[in-house]
Protein backbone atom coordinates (compact mmCIF):
# COMPACT_ATOMS: atom_id res chain seq x y z
CA UNK A 1 0.00 0.00 0.00
CA UNK A 2 2.76 2.40 1.04
CA UNK A 3 4.72 1.35 -2.02
CA UNK A 4 1.79 2.15 -4.29
CA UNK A 5 1.32 5.54 -2.67
CA UNK A 6 4.97 6.28 -3.23
CA UNK A 7 4.69 5.27 -6.91
CA UNK A 8 1.75 7.58 -7.41
CA UNK A 9 3.56 10.46 -5.79
CA UNK A 10 6.67 9.83 -7.84
CA UNK A 11 4.63 9.73 -11.02
CA UNK A 12 2.91 12.93 -10.07
CA UNK A 13 6.24 14.60 -9.34
CA UNK A 14 7.70 13.54 -12.70
CA UNK A 15 4.71 15.01 -14.47
CA UNK A 16 4.85 18.26 -12.58
CA UNK A 17 8.56 18.50 -13.31
CA UNK A 18 7.99 18.06 -17.06
CA UNK A 19 5.14 20.55 -17.00
CA UNK A 20 7.25 23.00 -15.00
CA UNK A 21 9.94 22.88 -17.65
CA UNK A 22 7.40 23.58 -20.36
CA UNK A 23 5.90 26.39 -18.30
CA UNK A 24 9.34 27.92 -17.84
CA UNK A 25 9.72 28.00 -21.61
CA UNK A 26 6.60 30.11 -21.89
CA UNK A 27 8.71 33.02 -20.73
CA UNK A 28 11.82 32.16 -22.74
CA UNK A 29 12.81 33.83 -25.98
CA UNK A 30 10.84 32.47 -28.91
CA UNK A 31 12.70 30.29 -31.40
CA UNK A 32 9.96 30.19 -34.01
CA UNK A 33 9.81 32.68 -36.85
CA UNK A 34 6.47 33.66 -38.39
CA UNK A 35 7.68 32.58 -41.79
CA UNK A 36 5.82 34.14 -44.69
CA UNK A 37 5.65 37.54 -42.97
CA UNK A 38 9.02 37.41 -41.25
CA UNK A 39 11.86 35.80 -43.15
CA UNK A 40 14.88 34.25 -41.46
CA UNK A 41 18.26 35.36 -42.81
CA UNK A 42 19.89 32.95 -45.23
CA UNK A 43 23.63 32.32 -45.28
CA UNK A 44 25.59 33.86 -48.18
CA UNK A 45 26.75 30.39 -49.17
CA UNK A 46 23.20 29.11 -49.44
CA UNK A 47 22.74 26.91 -52.47
CA UNK A 48 19.46 28.06 -53.92
CA UNK A 49 18.07 29.42 -57.18
CA UNK A 50 20.68 29.40 -59.94
CA UNK A 51 21.44 32.63 -61.82
CA UNK A 52 23.65 33.62 -64.73
CA UNK A 53 25.64 36.75 -63.94
CA UNK A 54 27.21 39.49 -66.02
CA UNK A 55 30.71 40.89 -65.79
CA UNK A 56 31.31 44.50 -64.58
CA UNK A 57 31.00 45.79 -68.15
CA UNK A 58 27.49 44.40 -68.40
CA UNK A 59 28.30 41.57 -70.80
CA UNK A 60 27.28 37.98 -70.20
CA UNK A 61 29.92 36.03 -68.33
CA UNK A 62 28.91 32.65 -69.72
CA UNK A 63 31.18 31.47 -72.51
CA UNK A 64 29.23 28.32 -73.34
CA UNK A 65 31.93 25.83 -72.34
CA UNK A 66 29.42 23.11 -71.27
CA UNK A 67 31.39 22.32 -68.09
CA UNK A 68 28.34 22.92 -65.88
CA UNK A 69 26.24 20.59 -68.01
CA UNK A 70 28.92 17.90 -67.70
CA UNK A 71 29.32 18.32 -63.94
CA UNK A 72 25.57 18.15 -63.29
CA UNK A 73 24.69 14.76 -61.74
CA UNK A 74 21.05 14.96 -62.85
CA UNK A 75 21.56 16.47 -66.33
CA UNK A 76 19.27 19.41 -65.71
CA UNK A 77 21.33 22.02 -67.60
CA UNK A 78 21.23 22.30 -71.36
CA UNK A 79 22.81 25.02 -73.49
CA UNK A 80 24.04 25.77 -76.95
CA UNK A 81 27.19 27.82 -77.47
CA UNK A 82 27.45 30.46 -80.20
CA UNK A 83 30.01 33.05 -81.28
CA UNK A 84 29.35 36.74 -81.64
CA UNK A 85 29.87 38.11 -85.14
CA UNK A 86 31.91 41.22 -84.33
CA UNK A 87 34.62 39.89 -81.99
CA UNK A 88 34.16 36.13 -81.77
CA UNK A 89 33.17 36.22 -78.12
CA UNK A 90 31.34 33.07 -77.11
CA UNK A 91 27.93 33.18 -75.51
CA UNK A 92 25.13 30.68 -74.95
CA UNK A 93 22.49 30.78 -77.65
CA UNK A 94 20.05 29.25 -75.21
CA UNK A 95 20.59 28.25 -71.62
CA UNK A 96 17.97 26.13 -69.96
CA UNK A 97 17.84 24.78 -66.42
CA UNK A 98 15.11 22.38 -65.46
CA UNK A 99 14.58 23.20 -61.79
CA UNK A 100 12.25 20.27 -61.29
CA UNK A 101 15.32 18.08 -61.75
CA UNK A 102 17.92 20.30 -60.10
CA UNK A 103 19.15 19.07 -56.72
CA UNK A 104 21.13 22.20 -55.81
CA UNK A 105 24.38 20.31 -55.29
CA UNK A 106 26.53 23.27 -56.37
CA UNK A 107 28.71 21.35 -58.82
CA UNK A 108 27.86 23.68 -61.73
CA UNK A 109 29.01 26.71 -59.77
CA UNK A 110 32.20 24.88 -58.83
CA UNK A 111 32.89 23.84 -62.42
CA UNK A 112 32.26 27.26 -64.00
CA UNK A 113 35.58 28.81 -65.13
CA UNK A 114 34.14 32.33 -65.51
CA UNK A 115 31.98 32.59 -62.34
CA UNK A 116 28.98 32.94 -64.63
CA UNK A 117 26.64 30.39 -63.05
CA UNK A 118 26.03 31.02 -59.38
CA UNK A 119 23.76 29.67 -56.68
CA UNK A 120 21.94 32.33 -54.71
CA UNK A 121 20.25 32.44 -51.29
CA UNK A 122 16.71 32.04 -52.53
CA UNK A 123 14.55 28.97 -52.22
CA UNK A 124 11.05 30.32 -52.79
CA UNK A 125 10.48 29.10 -56.32
CA UNK A 126 7.43 26.86 -56.08
CA UNK A 127 5.10 26.70 -59.04
CA UNK A 128 1.65 25.29 -59.67
CA UNK A 129 2.61 24.26 -63.17
CA UNK A 130 5.57 21.95 -63.61
CA UNK A 131 6.51 23.48 -66.95
CA UNK A 132 7.11 26.82 -65.26
CA UNK A 133 10.09 25.30 -63.45
CA UNK A 134 12.03 25.11 -66.71
CA UNK A 135 13.96 28.37 -66.64
CA UNK A 136 15.14 29.83 -69.92
CA UNK A 137 18.05 32.21 -70.37
CA UNK A 138 15.96 35.34 -69.89
CA UNK A 139 14.76 33.96 -66.54
CA UNK A 140 18.24 33.04 -65.38
CA UNK A 141 20.25 36.04 -66.53
CA UNK A 142 20.52 38.82 -63.96
CA UNK A 143 21.97 42.27 -64.57
CA UNK A 144 24.39 42.11 -61.61
CA UNK A 145 27.78 40.54 -60.95
CA UNK A 146 26.77 38.17 -58.16
CA UNK A 147 29.37 36.97 -55.67
CA UNK A 148 32.52 38.11 -57.49
CA UNK A 149 32.15 41.88 -58.07
CA UNK A 150 35.31 42.81 -59.97
CA UNK A 151 35.86 39.67 -61.96
CA UNK A 152 35.96 39.82 -65.74
CA UNK A 153 37.09 36.64 -67.44
CA UNK A 154 38.14 38.33 -70.69
CA UNK A 155 40.47 40.69 -68.80
CA UNK A 156 42.60 37.81 -67.61
CA UNK A 157 41.99 35.18 -70.26
CA UNK A 158 44.66 36.31 -72.73
CA UNK A 159 42.15 36.64 -75.54
CA UNK A 160 41.47 39.62 -77.75
CA UNK A 161 38.19 41.40 -77.06
CA UNK A 162 36.34 44.28 -78.62
CA UNK A 163 38.58 47.38 -78.57
CA UNK A 164 41.47 45.60 -76.85
CA UNK A 165 43.87 43.36 -78.72
CA UNK A 166 46.00 40.65 -77.15
CA UNK A 167 48.42 41.86 -74.48
CA UNK A 168 46.46 44.95 -73.48
CA UNK A 169 44.59 43.54 -70.49
CA UNK A 170 45.44 43.43 -66.78
CA UNK A 171 48.79 41.83 -65.87
CA UNK A 172 49.34 40.78 -69.44
CA UNK A 173 52.61 40.83 -71.37
CA UNK A 174 52.71 41.68 -75.05
CA UNK A 175 52.25 38.56 -77.19
CA UNK A 176 55.37 36.71 -78.29
CA UNK A 177 56.05 36.32 -81.98
CA UNK A 178 56.22 32.54 -82.13
CA UNK A 179 57.81 32.56 -85.58
CA UNK A 180 60.74 34.74 -84.54
CA UNK A 181 64.03 33.06 -83.66
CA UNK A 182 65.07 35.89 -81.32
CA UNK A 183 64.63 35.29 -77.60
CA UNK B 1 12.54 -16.01 -28.97
CA UNK B 2 13.03 -17.58 -32.33
CA UNK B 3 14.30 -15.87 -35.43
CA UNK B 4 12.45 -17.01 -38.47
CA UNK B 5 12.45 -15.43 -41.87
CA UNK B 6 8.90 -15.01 -43.09
CA UNK B 7 7.60 -13.66 -46.33
CA UNK B 8 4.40 -11.81 -46.95
CA UNK B 9 2.94 -14.94 -48.51
CA UNK B 10 3.51 -17.01 -45.38
CA UNK B 11 1.82 -14.34 -43.36
CA UNK B 12 -1.24 -14.02 -45.53
CA UNK B 13 -1.81 -17.78 -45.61
CA UNK B 14 -0.77 -18.62 -42.08
CA UNK B 15 -2.90 -21.21 -40.28
CA UNK B 16 -5.19 -19.79 -37.64
CA UNK B 17 -4.24 -20.36 -34.06
CA UNK B 18 -7.12 -22.12 -32.33
CA UNK B 19 -5.36 -23.50 -29.31
CA UNK B 20 -6.80 -21.14 -26.74
CA UNK B 21 -10.37 -20.36 -25.79
CA UNK B 22 -9.50 -16.69 -25.71
CA UNK B 23 -8.36 -16.70 -29.31
CA UNK B 24 -10.59 -14.58 -31.46
CA UNK B 25 -10.79 -14.12 -35.18
CA UNK B 26 -7.39 -13.13 -36.50
CA UNK B 27 -7.22 -10.28 -38.93
CA UNK B 28 -4.67 -8.36 -40.96
CA UNK B 29 -4.10 -4.67 -40.61
CA UNK B 30 -1.97 -2.46 -42.81
CA UNK B 31 -0.03 0.07 -40.83
CA UNK B 32 1.15 2.50 -43.46
CA UNK B 33 2.33 3.40 -46.05
CA UNK B 34 0.26 6.49 -45.30
CA UNK B 35 -0.03 6.56 -41.55
CA UNK B 36 1.02 9.12 -38.94
CA UNK B 37 3.09 6.51 -37.16
CA UNK B 38 4.95 5.32 -40.23
CA UNK B 39 8.02 7.56 -40.50
CA UNK B 40 7.80 7.98 -44.21
CA UNK B 41 6.22 5.46 -46.53
CA UNK B 42 6.76 2.19 -44.75
CA UNK B 43 4.02 -0.38 -44.97
CA UNK B 44 3.84 -2.82 -42.09
CA UNK B 45 1.34 -5.66 -42.25
CA UNK B 46 0.24 -6.75 -38.81
CA UNK B 47 -1.54 -10.02 -38.09
CA UNK B 48 -3.61 -9.27 -35.05
CA UNK B 49 -5.56 -11.22 -32.51
CA UNK B 50 -7.63 -8.60 -30.76
CA UNK B 51 -5.01 -6.02 -29.97
CA UNK B 52 -2.15 -8.47 -29.71
CA UNK B 53 0.34 -8.55 -32.54
CA UNK B 54 0.83 -12.10 -33.79
CA UNK B 55 3.18 -11.55 -36.70
CA UNK B 56 4.67 -8.50 -38.32
CA UNK B 57 5.84 -8.22 -41.88
CA UNK B 58 7.33 -4.96 -43.11
CA UNK B 59 6.78 -4.31 -46.82
CA UNK B 60 9.38 -1.79 -47.95
CA UNK B 61 9.71 -0.45 -51.45
CA UNK B 62 7.36 2.51 -51.65
CA UNK B 63 10.24 5.00 -52.00
CA UNK B 64 12.35 2.85 -54.30
CA UNK B 65 14.12 5.11 -56.76
CA UNK B 66 16.80 2.80 -58.08
CA UNK B 67 19.65 4.92 -56.76
CA UNK B 68 22.18 2.13 -57.14
CA UNK B 69 21.31 1.66 -60.80
CA UNK B 70 21.40 5.40 -61.41
CA UNK B 71 24.88 5.56 -59.90
CA UNK B 72 26.20 3.23 -62.58
CA UNK B 73 26.40 6.07 -65.09
CA UNK B 74 27.70 8.71 -62.70
CA UNK B 75 31.26 9.57 -61.79
CA UNK B 76 32.30 8.94 -58.21
CA UNK B 77 31.98 12.58 -57.35
CA UNK B 78 28.50 12.74 -58.81
CA UNK B 79 27.41 9.79 -56.66
CA UNK B 80 27.91 11.89 -53.51
CA UNK B 81 24.70 14.00 -53.82
CA UNK B 82 22.69 10.83 -54.32
CA UNK B 83 23.87 9.45 -50.97
CA UNK B 84 22.41 12.52 -49.27
CA UNK B 85 19.03 11.29 -50.30
CA UNK B 86 19.29 7.83 -48.76
CA UNK B 87 19.56 8.41 -45.05
CA UNK B 88 18.82 12.09 -45.19
CA UNK B 89 19.40 12.56 -41.47
CA UNK B 90 23.03 11.48 -41.70
CA UNK B 91 23.87 12.91 -45.10
CA UNK B 92 27.43 13.94 -44.25
CA UNK B 93 28.27 10.50 -42.92
CA UNK B 94 26.87 8.87 -46.05
CA UNK B 95 29.02 11.19 -48.15
CA UNK B 96 31.98 10.13 -46.10
CA UNK B 97 31.32 6.45 -46.79
CA UNK B 98 31.60 6.98 -50.57
CA UNK B 99 34.56 9.32 -50.21
CA UNK B 100 36.34 6.87 -47.93
CA UNK B 101 35.85 3.94 -50.29
CA UNK B 102 37.02 5.92 -53.32
CA UNK B 103 40.00 7.37 -51.48
CA UNK B 104 41.10 3.97 -50.25
CA UNK B 105 40.74 2.36 -53.66
CA UNK B 106 42.33 5.13 -55.72
CA UNK B 107 45.02 6.04 -53.15
CA UNK B 108 43.88 9.62 -52.76
CA UNK B 109 45.52 11.13 -49.68
CA UNK B 110 43.74 13.30 -47.14
CA UNK B 111 45.29 15.62 -44.63
CA UNK B 112 44.75 16.22 -40.94
CA UNK B 113 42.55 19.26 -41.51
CA UNK B 114 40.18 17.41 -43.80
CA UNK B 115 39.87 14.51 -41.38
CA UNK B 116 39.25 16.78 -38.40
CA UNK B 117 36.56 18.83 -40.14
CA UNK B 118 34.92 15.66 -41.41
CA UNK B 119 34.82 14.23 -37.91
CA UNK B 120 33.41 17.41 -36.38
CA UNK B 121 30.74 17.69 -39.05
CA UNK B 122 29.80 14.03 -38.68
CA UNK B 123 29.37 14.36 -34.94
CA UNK B 124 27.30 17.52 -35.32
CA UNK B 125 25.17 15.66 -37.80
CA UNK B 126 24.81 12.75 -35.38
CA UNK B 127 23.64 15.19 -32.72
CA UNK B 128 21.17 16.66 -35.16
CA UNK B 129 19.89 13.25 -36.19
CA UNK B 130 19.47 12.05 -32.61
CA UNK B 131 17.72 15.29 -31.68
CA UNK B 132 15.17 14.65 -34.38
CA UNK B 133 14.81 11.02 -33.39
CA UNK B 134 14.25 12.05 -29.77
CA UNK B 135 11.51 14.44 -30.77
CA UNK B 136 9.84 11.96 -33.08
CA UNK B 137 9.91 9.23 -30.43
CA UNK B 138 8.19 11.60 -28.08
CA UNK B 139 5.60 12.46 -30.68
CA UNK B 140 4.95 8.80 -31.49
CA UNK B 141 4.29 8.10 -27.83
CA UNK B 142 1.98 11.04 -27.42
CA UNK B 143 4.29 13.84 -26.26
CA UNK B 144 4.03 16.46 -28.96
CA UNK B 145 6.06 18.96 -26.94
CA UNK B 146 9.13 16.80 -27.31
CA UNK B 147 8.94 17.12 -31.07
CA UNK B 148 9.20 20.88 -30.88
CA UNK B 149 12.09 20.70 -28.43
CA UNK B 150 13.96 18.29 -30.66
CA UNK B 151 13.52 20.56 -33.64
CA UNK B 152 14.81 23.53 -31.68
CA UNK B 153 18.28 21.99 -31.40
CA UNK B 154 18.14 20.66 -34.91
CA UNK B 155 17.56 24.17 -36.16
CA UNK B 156 20.51 25.61 -34.26
CA UNK B 157 22.93 22.98 -35.57
CA UNK B 158 21.36 23.41 -38.99
CA UNK B 159 22.32 27.08 -38.98
CA UNK B 160 25.96 26.11 -38.58
CA UNK B 161 25.67 23.74 -41.52
CA UNK B 162 23.92 26.41 -43.50
CA UNK B 163 26.74 28.88 -43.01
CA UNK B 164 29.50 26.41 -43.81
CA UNK B 165 27.90 24.22 -46.44
CA UNK B 166 24.98 26.17 -47.84
CA UNK B 167 22.33 23.53 -47.27
CA UNK B 168 20.39 22.17 -44.34
CA UNK B 169 19.44 18.64 -45.25
CA UNK B 170 21.14 17.49 -48.43
CA UNK B 171 24.62 18.67 -47.59
CA UNK B 172 26.81 17.19 -50.33
CA UNK B 173 29.82 18.25 -48.29
CA UNK B 174 32.45 15.51 -48.11
CA UNK B 175 33.98 14.82 -51.51
CA UNK B 176 36.59 12.26 -52.59
CA UNK B 177 39.89 13.85 -51.58
CA UNK B 178 38.57 16.72 -49.54
CA UNK B 179 35.62 18.91 -48.72
CA UNK B 180 33.28 20.90 -50.90
CA UNK B 181 33.95 24.19 -49.07
CA UNK B 182 36.46 25.25 -46.46
CA UNK B 183 35.11 26.23 -43.05
CA UNK B 184 34.67 29.90 -42.29
CA UNK B 185 37.02 31.65 -39.84
CA UNK B 186 34.35 31.93 -37.14
CA UNK B 187 33.20 28.32 -37.44
CA UNK B 188 35.18 27.06 -34.41
CA UNK B 189 33.96 29.86 -32.17
CA UNK B 190 30.35 29.33 -33.17
CA UNK B 191 30.51 25.60 -32.50
CA UNK B 192 32.25 26.26 -29.18
CA UNK B 193 29.48 28.60 -28.11
CA UNK B 194 26.93 25.99 -29.07
CA UNK B 195 28.32 23.04 -27.10
CA UNK B 196 27.41 24.17 -23.53
CA UNK B 197 23.93 24.97 -24.78
CA UNK B 198 23.56 21.50 -26.28
CA UNK B 199 24.66 19.93 -23.00
CA UNK B 200 21.94 21.87 -21.24
CA UNK B 201 19.44 20.72 -23.83
CA UNK B 202 20.28 17.07 -23.23
CA UNK B 203 19.61 17.66 -19.53
CA UNK B 204 16.26 19.14 -20.50
CA UNK B 205 15.52 16.01 -22.51
CA UNK B 206 16.08 13.99 -19.36
CA UNK B 207 13.70 16.14 -17.37
CA UNK B 208 11.05 16.35 -20.04
CA UNK B 209 10.85 12.78 -21.26
CA UNK B 210 13.30 10.32 -19.68
CA UNK B 211 12.22 11.16 -16.15
CA UNK B 212 8.52 10.89 -16.98
CA UNK B 213 6.93 7.78 -15.52
CA UNK B 214 4.41 7.23 -18.33
CA UNK B 215 7.17 7.47 -20.91
CA UNK B 216 9.30 4.98 -19.02
CA UNK B 217 6.42 2.54 -18.73
CA UNK B 218 5.92 2.72 -22.48
CA UNK B 219 9.53 1.70 -23.13
CA UNK B 220 10.87 -0.43 -20.29
CA UNK B 221 11.00 -4.19 -20.96
CA UNK B 222 9.25 -3.80 -24.31
CA UNK B 223 10.63 -5.49 -27.40
CA UNK B 224 13.64 -7.17 -25.86
CA UNK B 225 16.34 -8.16 -28.34
CA UNK B 226 19.33 -10.02 -26.96
CA UNK B 227 22.86 -9.59 -28.25
CA UNK B 228 23.07 -12.99 -29.94
CA UNK B 229 20.01 -12.40 -32.05
CA UNK B 230 20.95 -8.81 -32.75
CA UNK B 231 24.18 -10.03 -34.32
CA UNK B 232 22.37 -12.81 -36.20
CA UNK B 233 19.91 -10.32 -37.68
CA UNK B 234 22.70 -8.02 -38.81
CA UNK B 235 21.77 -5.06 -36.63
CA UNK B 236 24.23 -2.25 -36.24
CA UNK B 237 24.42 1.06 -34.51
CA UNK B 238 22.52 1.99 -31.37
CA UNK B 239 20.14 -0.95 -31.85
CA UNK B 240 23.01 -3.42 -31.61
CA UNK B 241 24.78 -1.56 -28.82
CA UNK B 242 21.59 -1.43 -26.76
CA UNK B 243 21.60 -5.23 -26.80
CA UNK B 244 24.97 -5.21 -25.05
CA UNK B 245 27.32 -5.65 -28.00
CA UNK B 246 30.04 -2.97 -27.87
CA UNK B 247 30.45 -2.72 -31.64
CA UNK B 248 31.03 0.81 -32.82
CA UNK B 249 32.94 1.27 -36.06
CA UNK B 250 34.42 4.50 -34.73
CA UNK B 251 36.12 2.53 -32.00
CA UNK B 252 36.61 -0.86 -33.67
CA UNK B 253 38.22 0.33 -36.90
CA UNK B 254 38.77 4.07 -36.46
CA UNK B 255 38.63 6.33 -39.49
CA UNK B 256 39.06 10.09 -39.66
CA UNK B 257 40.53 11.26 -36.36
CA UNK B 258 38.41 9.01 -34.16
CA UNK B 259 41.57 7.26 -32.97
CA UNK B 260 42.80 10.53 -31.45
CA UNK B 261 39.76 11.34 -29.35
CA UNK B 262 38.44 9.80 -26.16
CA UNK B 263 34.89 8.61 -26.15
CA UNK B 264 32.96 5.73 -24.65
CA UNK B 265 31.09 3.15 -26.64
CA UNK B 266 27.70 3.34 -24.93
CA UNK B 267 26.25 -0.11 -24.30
CA UNK B 268 22.84 -1.10 -23.02
CA UNK B 269 22.07 -4.00 -20.71
CA UNK B 270 18.67 -5.50 -21.44
CA UNK B 271 18.12 -4.65 -25.09
CA UNK B 272 14.62 -3.29 -24.61
CA UNK B 273 13.22 -0.09 -26.06
CA UNK B 274 14.38 1.88 -23.05
CA UNK B 275 17.98 0.81 -23.64
CA UNK B 276 17.73 1.79 -27.29
CA UNK B 277 16.38 5.14 -26.15
CA UNK B 278 19.03 5.69 -23.54
CA UNK B 279 21.96 4.57 -25.68
CA UNK B 280 21.10 7.29 -28.18
CA UNK B 281 20.74 9.91 -25.49
CA UNK B 282 24.14 8.96 -24.07
CA UNK B 283 25.59 8.98 -27.57
CA UNK B 284 24.57 12.61 -27.88
CA UNK B 285 26.68 13.37 -24.83
CA UNK B 286 29.60 11.44 -26.32
CA UNK B 287 29.25 13.37 -29.59
CA UNK B 288 29.44 16.65 -27.69
CA UNK B 289 32.57 15.33 -25.98
CA UNK B 290 34.20 14.41 -29.30
CA UNK B 291 33.49 17.82 -30.80
CA UNK B 292 34.80 19.50 -27.65
CA UNK B 293 38.12 17.70 -27.98
CA UNK B 294 38.56 18.55 -31.65
CA UNK B 295 37.20 22.04 -32.02
CA UNK B 296 40.08 23.86 -30.28
CA UNK B 297 42.83 22.77 -32.62
CA UNK B 298 41.71 22.32 -36.19
CA UNK B 299 45.01 21.97 -38.10
CA UNK B 300 45.85 24.31 -40.93
CA UNK B 301 46.07 23.15 -44.51
CA UNK B 302 44.17 22.96 -47.77
CA UNK B 303 40.58 21.72 -47.67
CA UNK B 304 41.07 19.39 -50.65
CA UNK B 305 44.00 17.34 -51.84
CA UNK B 306 42.80 16.82 -55.41
CA UNK B 307 41.17 19.21 -57.83
CA UNK B 308 37.42 19.02 -58.09
CA UNK B 309 37.58 17.98 -61.76
CA UNK B 310 40.30 15.38 -61.41
CA UNK B 311 39.49 12.13 -63.14
CA UNK B 312 39.12 9.31 -60.64
CA UNK B 313 39.40 5.79 -62.01
CA UNK B 314 39.36 3.02 -59.45
CA UNK B 315 41.52 -0.06 -60.08
CA UNK B 316 39.77 -3.14 -61.36
CA UNK B 317 38.09 -5.15 -58.66
CA UNK B 318 35.72 -4.87 -55.74
CA UNK B 319 36.00 -2.09 -53.20
CA UNK B 320 34.20 -1.75 -49.91
CA UNK B 321 34.19 0.95 -47.27
CA UNK B 322 31.98 1.63 -44.32
CA UNK B 323 31.32 4.30 -41.74
CA UNK B 324 29.23 4.49 -38.60
CA UNK B 325 26.25 6.72 -39.29
CA UNK B 326 23.70 7.78 -36.72
CA UNK B 327 21.83 4.54 -37.32
CA UNK B 328 24.60 2.02 -37.80
CA UNK B 329 27.06 0.83 -40.37
CA UNK B 330 26.61 2.36 -43.79
CA UNK B 331 28.69 0.54 -46.36
CA UNK B 332 29.47 1.25 -49.99
CA UNK B 333 30.34 -1.60 -52.30
CA UNK B 334 31.82 -0.61 -55.65
CA UNK B 335 32.72 -2.91 -58.51
CA UNK B 336 35.04 -1.22 -60.99
CA UNK B 337 36.39 -2.46 -64.31
CA UNK B 338 39.49 -0.28 -64.09
CA UNK B 339 38.74 1.61 -67.32
CA UNK B 340 35.73 3.79 -66.71
CA UNK B 341 35.06 6.80 -64.54
CA UNK B 342 31.86 5.19 -63.30
CA UNK B 343 31.34 2.03 -61.26
CA UNK B 344 30.02 -0.97 -63.15
CA UNK B 345 27.99 -1.95 -60.09
CA UNK B 346 27.35 -0.19 -56.85
CA UNK B 347 25.56 -1.29 -53.72
CA UNK B 348 24.77 0.53 -50.50
CA UNK B 349 24.62 -1.48 -47.33
CA UNK B 350 22.11 0.49 -45.35
CA UNK B 351 21.80 0.09 -41.58
CA UNK B 352 18.06 0.76 -41.57
CA UNK B 353 17.25 -2.21 -43.76
CA UNK B 354 18.72 -4.67 -41.29
CA UNK B 355 17.41 -2.78 -38.27
CA UNK B 356 13.91 -2.86 -39.71
CA UNK B 357 13.71 -6.63 -39.98
CA UNK B 358 14.17 -7.23 -36.29
CA UNK B 359 10.53 -6.24 -35.82
CA UNK B 360 9.62 -9.61 -37.36
CA UNK B 361 11.52 -11.25 -34.50
CA UNK B 362 10.71 -9.06 -31.51
CA UNK B 363 7.29 -7.53 -32.09
CA UNK B 364 5.21 -10.74 -31.87
CA UNK B 365 3.21 -10.95 -28.70
CA UNK B 366 3.11 -7.25 -27.89
CA UNK B 367 0.15 -4.92 -28.20
CA UNK B 368 -0.20 -2.46 -31.08
CA UNK B 369 0.70 0.39 -28.74
CA UNK B 370 3.93 -1.40 -27.83
CA UNK B 371 4.65 -1.97 -31.49
CA UNK B 372 4.70 1.81 -31.86
CA UNK B 373 7.36 2.02 -29.15
CA UNK B 374 9.39 -0.71 -30.85
CA UNK B 375 9.18 0.93 -34.24
CA UNK B 376 10.13 4.36 -33.03
CA UNK B 377 13.00 3.00 -30.94
CA UNK B 378 14.57 1.61 -34.13
CA UNK B 379 14.87 5.13 -35.59
CA UNK B 380 14.05 4.17 -39.17
CA UNK B 381 14.59 6.36 -42.20
CA UNK B 382 12.57 4.87 -45.03
CA UNK B 383 14.41 6.18 -48.15
CA UNK B 384 17.50 4.41 -46.82
CA UNK B 385 15.62 1.11 -46.64
CA UNK B 386 14.13 1.38 -50.12
CA UNK B 387 16.99 3.19 -51.85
Amino acid sequence: MLRKMFDVLEGLYSHLRSMGLVLKHTFAKRVTVQYPEEKPPLAPRWRGRIVLTRDPDGEERCVGCYLCAVACPVDCISLQAAEREEDGRRYPEFFRINFSRCIFCGYCEEACPTYAIQLTPDFEMCEYNRQNLVYEKQDLLISGVGKYPGYNFYNVAGLATKGKPKGQHENEDAPVDVRSLLP
Amino acid sequence: MSVQVRTLDDLLHAPLDADSELTTQEYLVNMGPQHPIAHGSLRVVLRLDGETVKHVIPVPGYVHRGVEKMCEHLTYRQIIPYTDRLDYLSAIMNNWAVAKTVEKAANIPTNERIDTIRTIMSELQRLQSHALWWGVTGMDLGAYTAFLYGFREREIIGEIFEETIGARLTMNYIQPGGLMYDIKPDFAQKVKNLLPYLKGCIEQYETLLSGNVIFQERLRNIGILDGKHAIALGCTGPVLRASGVPYDLRAVEPYGVYDKVNFNVVVGEVGDCWDRYYVRLEEMRESVRIVEQLIDNIPEGPHATIRYNEEIILPEGLHYGQVETARGVFGVFIASDGKNKCPIRLHFRSPNFNNLWIVTAIASGWRIADFISIQSSLDLVIPDIDR
